[in-house]
């Protein structure tokens, strides 16, 4: 068993919870041990540092010295955690004049940062620490015959796609396959869904995430993965919006990339959190395994 | 789009250096004015200054125009122009930059409050150590936005029901001394609110 220091998001707790639970219910069957940072807190995401980048960096590097304490990979399910926390330990790792106010910062919260951590995100480590076969050898119920859009986002390949190929991520893919599901491809498998303007520009989010949907209707997807919360929640939402003018593989259910591995080790839908999807209907009815659809 | 005329007397012959020298500024001296930006942004088919725009804006010291331009705000942060650009300039970070340098000057985006947002938003973490969606959006949405509240009310109530959103912000444990972390980065950051 490998162990991992645990940063579920903000969203884990909220609009991710099925990934909070199906992460913490698939984990122990790859070898891997997962132990929340206690009391951990906000990464404050792109949002605060509009705001302030001595606060950013600082609510981040109290998650970085709670975890040091506890081990020296930080593995969170989000994007934009793995972001938002890499970018302070960069800053702290290097020790330069942009660390010293964030280390007084530390000081006034009585927390210390070695810069002994690695921050890591979920996909990278189960493809690369868990490795595709040992994901394989698990599976107890083979997505055979199912059809799976992959949809990195974007913070999980941009800027810096860690441990995989930043022009051309196969991550995902390689999940697919090893879950026994068949790739549908997508052209926009790496373009935003505009989940940061669902607030502050909603009609140019939905835009952005209809072209997605269309998308991966075209690829004739019986199920969408994604590796981000905050992907899954504006796509599912958009789905449920505009499900009066979406049709076919453009409404299928958006699932969290351990949601995904989950089905294929045989977990329930309650361990997986699957009946939180706001359309749990055509969840189960995509997830089914009924006679094979005749290929068109 | 209407052509602009600059006058010397409006510039500001200061800014350029002030934009390169926040974080990530610098290299902002080797934009080849390409256009990779903006041909790579999503939100581009909105923008009435792409980034390459932008910045020919910077340099020629349009300070008022940059500091309450629309592109910052209404920038997704999904980082392709960052990816993209030949010249190695970490314009998503700039993006960063100029929106704390705007909300410094007290300058308001137009046909925009996504400024609101991100402070709103940053105090509900300051004040729990952990974000709430549901306060956020409605201190965000209640008074200025109730149409987009109604629009996603539906929605919402969906959301709920399925305990994905939580009403009451989780809260953590030490908050004393996470205050004093935040009050200290208060003090010492760049931007003072």
């Amino acid at each position: 068993m490998t162990e991992y220091a645990y940063y579920p998001g903000c969203s884990g707790r909220a609009t991710a919870r099925g990934y909070d639970e199906s992460l913490l219910a698939v984990a122990p069957r790859l070898g891997m041990t997962l132990t929340e940072i206690p009391d951990w807190n906000c990464c404050g995401s792109g949002l605060a540092l509009s705001v302030n980048q001595v606060l950013s960096l600082a609510l981040s590097a109290r998650n970085l010295a709670l975890a040091e304490k506890i081990a020296p990979t930080v593995v969170t399910p989000c994007p934009s955690c793995c972001l938002t926390l890499n970018k302070a330990n960069h800053v702290l790792q290097d020790g330069g004049a942009a660390a010293a106010p964030v280390q007084s910062c530390l000081e006034a919260g009585d927390l210390k940062y070695g810069g002994g951590v690695r921050v890591r995100h979920l996909l990278d480590v189960i493809v690369n620490d868990v490795g595709v076969e040992r994901l394989a050898q698990a599976v107890t119920a083979p997505l055979t015959g199912k059809r799976v859009a992959p949809y990195y986002g974007c913070q999980v390949v941009r800027p810096v796609a860690e441990g995989d190929d930043a022009e051309y991520p196969h991550n995902l893919e390689q999940v697919i396959a090893a879950v026994g599901g068949e790739v549908a491809d997508f052209p926009l498998k790496t373009s935003c869904c505009g989940g940061a303007l669902v607030a502050t520009r909603p009609e140019l989010g939905r835009e952005m995430c209809l072209d997605l949907l269309r998308s991966i209707g075209a690829a004739r997807a019986d199920i969408v993965v994604t590796p981000c919360p905050l992907c899954q929640v504006t796509l599912e939402m958009a789905q449920h919006q505009n499900r009066g003018i979406l049709q076919g593989g453009a409404l299928a259910p958006v699932l969290y990339l351990t949601q995904l591995i989950g089905v294929a080790l045989g977990l329930s839908e309650r361990e997986l959190g699957l009946q939180r999807a706001l359309m749990p209907k055509t969840c189960r009815r995509a997830l089914a395994r009924t006679e094979q659809q005749p290929a068109l | 789009m209407e052509p602009e005329i600059v006058f010397e007397a409006q510039q500001d012959p200061t800014f350029y250096d002030a934009v390169a020298a926040l974080p990530e500024g610098e290299r902002l001296r080797s934009c080849l004015q390409c256009g990779s930006c903006g041909g790579t942004c999503p939100v581009a088919r909105i923008l009435q200054h792409t980034p390459r725009r932008l910045f020919a804006m910077v340099r020629a010291g349009m300070k008022r125009e940059v500091l309450t331009s629309l592109t910052p705000w209404v920038c997704s942060s999904c980082y392709a122009c960052t990816v993209n650009c030949p010249a190695g300039i970490k314009i998503t970070d700039i993006m960063y930059a100029l929106k704390r340098m705007a909300i410094k000057e007290g300058l308001q985006p137009k046909e925009s409050d996504a400024n609101r947002f991100a402070e709103q938003f940053t105090d509900v973490v300051c004040a729990h150590g952990r974000a709430s969606e549901f306060e956020a959006m409605m201190r965000y949405m209640m008074f200025s936005h109730p149409g987009r509240l109604l629009g996603k009310s539906a929605v919402g109530l969906e959301m709920m029901g399925r305990g994905r959103m939580p009403l009451l912000p989780h809260r953590i444990q030490g908050l004393e001394s996470f205050r004093r972390l935040v009050a200290r980065a208060r003090e010492l950051d760049e931007v003072k609110p």
